[in-house]
């Protein structure tokens, strides 16, 4: 799966993170579209709503804005720009279930066709969702990054701050977890 | 891998969006930053003021010493000079003494009969 606005052609983290110190706009954009993606992947595990990860996102990035002017350019930009990404995440969490804040229950997206096999899709859904919901929440986290969105180990293990053993672990015990949640509907097609 | 549970938008449009609300929000910052570098060692003074105020002084020592030594050079090429040029005539030096130009007074007591100072 190819992932959209994370060119990793062109300039380094460190040429475009200098380039941003100096107020030069492209450059920051450039860190933007790079980064944009996983950032949004990773802040939608911290909230229910679209709209509030994106709200995480846009303020990690101003946070991180910020913080470059004091960043020590020897030090790698993306663990630290995704500690940044799961603080901000973790705070508004954290302010939600203060204040009993409810996001908006959002319908899952159409993808087009047939009503039947929106509802079939609906089905698997909903049973993934009931099997990921029986997952601890790092189990969740490293599956719906790895199988559902298609980053891989290593990125995952970046943007979560863990070790890749540690993603490989999590992710073989919520994929042991969920064959057991969607054994019964297996069973279901192959004797329908 | 499955893409049925993906959540993140596939719709170029989206991401555009999303990192133009981004980007618009940090434009004020990235000004500003681009107007503090208006002067080229600004970032140096702000990341290490020691570094600025040695060189600062290292500076003005190797002024200080390069313009004793062009005084230093220019009285030691003068000095042979001056003495090279220097008469050894009593009235001449006597001329170079002094401040205004000298009276026929003073140079006629000085003259020979032949018309030659002495």
């Amino acid at each position: 799966m190819t992932i959209p606005h994370s060119p990793e052609n062109g300039p380094s983290d460190r040429t475009l993170v200098k380039r941003v110190r100096r107020g030069q706009g492209d450059a920051f954009n450039a860190l933007v579209r790079r980064y944009l993606r996983p950032a949004l992947a990773v802040a939608w595990e911290f909230t229910e709503s679209r709209d509030d990860a994106e709200d995480i996102v846009q303020e990690a990035f101003s946070r991180a804005l910020r913080g470059l002017q004091e960043f020590d350019e020897k030090r790698p930009f993306r663990p630290w720009f995704f500690t940044i990404v799961r603080n901000v995440g973790r705070n508004t969490a954290a302010w939600r279930s203060r204040w009993g804040y409810e996001p908006l229950s959002e319908t899952l997206p159409s993808r087009g066709g047939d009503p039947l096999s929106d509802a079939e899709r609906r089905e698997v859904q909903e049973r993934i969702d009931a099997g990921l919901d029986l997952l601890s929440p790092m189990q969740r986290t490293c599956f719906r990054l790895c199988d559902l969105e298609g980053f891989s180990g290593p990125e995952v293990a970046e943007m979560l701050g863990l070790e890749e053993s540690t993603v490989r672990v999590h992710l073989h015990r919520a994929r042991g977890g969920l064959r057991k949640a969607l054994r019964p509907l297996r069973e279901e097609r192959g004797s329908a | 891998m499955s893409s049925l549970g993906s959540r993140l938008p596939e719709e170029t449009g989206y991401w555009d969006e999303l990192a133009g609300r981004i980007t618009e929000d940090a434009d004020p910052f990235l000004r500003e930053s681009y107007a503090r570098q208006g002067v080229w060692w600004s970032s140096l003074a702000r990341g290490c003021p020691a570094l600025v105020a040695t060189a600062l002084i290292a500076t003005t020592v190797v002024a200080l010493t390069l313009g004793g030594g062009v005084e230093t050079a220019t009285a030691a090429t003068t000095s042979p000079v001056m003495q090279a040029i220097e008469p050894d005539d009593a009235l001449a030096r006597r001329f170079l003494a002094e401040e205004s130009p000298p009276s026929v007074e003073i140079m006629l007591p000085l003259m020979n009969d032949s018309g030659r100072t002495q």
